[in-house]
């Protein structure tokens, strides 16, 4: 207790507090430019925070990793571009509730989600640090492939009317996430003999083609006259979040933190797989279900509560057995062993004054969050007042230098253009994108689980029925494809007579 | 056009897609591991198979849909108002094409210079009439982006023969 007290006084001064500021900005800036990872920024950040105090740096990385994870929603919810691959599954609700005039709803949903996910993340890392890190070490690759059928199976949930053109989407986005070195035998496929296709299709050039060059192109099928048209001064009513509507969401953000953070435990996994596993679990237990994808809050409340949790999911793993889960957290292992603090086992014996640092850094970053995040929302919120004869193709500049920038190469950005060109035509025969997304993140890891499994098991499939773990998650993805499919029949059978092209009446 | 035509096409093109991908392009793009009894190819094929599957499903539900609506006729098939309405994608078409041409010019001219230019063309393209003004807007906008992203996230972007 003496020690708790102790580190807890270091951060009452004004510059741990400035550190903690500092790094929220940044994190919010950095996570909000499409292309500047939180990974990227937090990897900026570092040099400067080799000349600061301990307190000071870890408070400068914690604020700037909470606040990547809340600024990648802005641009998501702003001009359907996930500022990162996090808040992919942000933009799904939050685009369209801007489109609706509810922009600042949906980015105050997406602040006070990000820092309740925050606060639960932080506690599940307090309570729970040892006992779910000894779980995930359990984790094989039939354990692993378990959890990625488990997000495969999420596809039916999203998948809207039609499964069969879910699953196609799905398929193509697995097949995407084949490009590359096979991840066995380091054999190349579909490269074209092209070297920059050996590491496989960058995520931003897939994620800002299908999500912001889509909508672009779709929008132009407005018409130039009705792009030059001013915002209609209607369409920004009912912008503001009550308390009601926030406390309406409690049980969602609670449950999506937890999913969050119980899925940033596991290292390799991601906060794009714990957003994309909350929001169909949300939509899953929602009572209106078939709202999801046309702007609801429960659809922005569930993935920007995940994917801050995520972090506090992402540092037991860290802080207990100097596991890296993703690539932000090594970067934070690299400046935790520059201040002289060695993650693992036995940290919480010999040092225990700086894991509690990390916790108090941690906390007091969520906060940081939520005030600048509260100053920063009228500022971001008038981009839509924006015409959108402006507006787009200001867009399609940031989403040519976003995805540049994440590599430096030119060629992602040719593959953005034309994963664009791709999810138009799907869009315009109705093949939902969501699957597409999902697929690829989790397909090269949904591969290498499952091949490794079966050389593991030589070639026998009963390797993934016999561990208890990997069954159990079999089962779960088994039981939820059957509601989700027997839910999507409920709602085809719901179907609305509209008038065609050609003015027959058919159904939608 | 026709929902159920639509799914019909839509699953066709994707299948057809499907059979060029499992007897061509993947023989052609993955080496095959003779000794391997579950080689590089075995993943994309199964999802090859899968997505065939899906698309061929697809396409059935068109055909039911058609014949429960009683359009399942060679006429539908003829019928104008269910072909593809290529000249309607024509300002797609050259947008997509532009961007292929900024980047293809972006090493040669540098990022800013090309930037401006195309910028300056999308604000035309997409509805404003002032070149002036457009020229403008783009200068002020492409260079916060380039200082932003230089300056504060160390990016280089391609540089013309006035080094920027």
């Amino acid at each position: 207790m003496d020690i708790l007290l102790e580190t807890a006084l270091q951060f009452v001064s004004i510059q741990v507090l400035l550190g903690i500021v500092a790094g929220v900005i940044a994190g919010i800036i950095g996570g909000g430019l499409p292309g500047i990872s939180p990974s990227m920024t937090i990897a900026l950040l570092l040099p400067i925070s080799l000349y600061l105090p301990t307190p000071v740096a870890i408070g400068l990385m914690m604020g700037a990793y909470q606040g990547a994870m809340f600024g990648g929603s802005i641009s998501a919810i702003l001009i359907n571009t996930p500022g990162t691959a996090s808040a992919a599954a942000t933009t799904i609700d939050g685009y369209q509730m801007a489109l609706k005039g509810q922009s600042g709803k949906a980015l105050k949903m997406a602040l006070y989600a990000s820092c309740s996910g925050g606060v639960i993340g932080t506690i599940i890392l307090l309570a729970m640090a040892k006992p779910l890190s000894t779980i995930a070490l359990k984790f094989g690759p039939p354990e692993y492939f378990g959890l990625m059928l488990l997000s495969l199976a999420l596809i039916a949930g999203i998948s809207g009317k039609s499964l069969l053109k879910g699953l196609a989407s799905a398929c193509i986005g697995l097949l995407l996430a084949t490009v590359g070195m096979d991840p066995i035998y380091g054999t190349r496929r579909f490269t074209f003999r092209n070297i920059n296709l050996s590491d496989g299709i960058q995520t931003l050039s897939v994620f800002i083609g299908v999500f912001a060059l889509t909508e672009l192109l779709t929008q132009l099928s407005q018409g130039r006259a009705a792009l030059y048209k001013k915002a209609d001064p209607l369409a920004v009513m009912d912008n503001k979040l009550s308390f009601k509507e926030y406390w309406g969401q409690r049980v969602n953000i609670i449950k999506s933190s937890i999913i969050g953070a119980l899925i940033g435990v596991l290292p390799g996994i991601g906060g794009s797989t714990a957003c994309f596993v909350s929001y169909a679990e949300a939509q899953r237990r929602s009572k209106h279900p078939e709202k999801f994808g046309t702007g609801v809050l429960e659809g922005v409340a569930a993935p920007e509560a995940a994917n801050n949790a995520v972090a506090g999911g992402a540092l037991v793993p860290l802080l207990t057995l100097g596991i890296p889960g993703d690539v932000v957290t090594a970067i934070l292992v690299g400046a935790l062993i520059t201040h002289g603090i060695k993650p693992g086992p036995l940290l919480f014996i010999e040092d225990i004054g700086s894991v509690y640092t990390v916790y108090i850094a941690m906390f007091l970053a969520v906060i940081a969050l939520l005030f600048v995040g509260q100053l920063g929302i009228p500022v971001f919120a008038k981009i839509v007042k924006l015409r959108k004869a402006t507006l787009l193709p200001m867009i399609l500049i940031i989403c040519v230098v976003g995805t540049y920038a994440s590599r430096g190469n030119l060629f992602d950005v040719a593959l953005m253009i034309l994963f664009g060109a791709v999810g138009f035509t799907m869009n315009k025969n109705k093949f939902p994108i969501p699957p597409l997304i999902i697929a690829f993140v989790i397909g090269s890891q949904l591969e290498t689980s499952l091949r490794q499994s079966l050389i593991l098991s030589d070639y026998n499939i009963s390797i993934f029925f016999t561990r208890p773990i990997s069954l159990v998650l079999m089962i779960v993805s088994v039981v939820f494809c059957f509601f989700m499919v027997r839910r999507n029949r409920k709602l085809a059978n719901k179907t609305t007579i509209v008038i065609n092209d050609s003015g027959e009446k058919e159904e939608a | 056009m026709g929902k159920k035509y639509a799914d019909l096409r839509a699953g066709l093109v994707l299948l057809g897609l499907c059979l060029l991908a499992y007897f061509w392009l993947i023989p052609a793009q993955i080496k095959v591991k003779e000794d391997a009894a579950i080689g590089p190819e075995f993943f994309p094929r199964l999802l090859v198979i899968c997505c065939g599957i899906c698309a061929a499903g697809v396409a059935f539900q068109g055909v039911m849909g058609l014949r429960k609506e009683g359009k399942l006729k060679l006429s539908t098939f003829r019928n104008p108002a269910n072909r593809v309405n290529y000249k309607s994608y024509g300002k797609h078409a050259l947008l997509l094409a532009s961007a292929l041409a900024y980047l293809f010019v972006m090493p040669y001219t540098g990022f800013v210079i090309a930037s401006v230019v195309f910028l300056t063309f999308l604000l035309m393209f997409f509805g404003h009439s002032k070149i002036g003004w457009c020229f403008l807007l783009s200068v002020i906008y492409v260079a916060a982006i380039y200082f932003i992203f230089t300056i504060a996230f160390k990016i280089s972007f391609p540089k013309g023969p006035l080094g920027f």
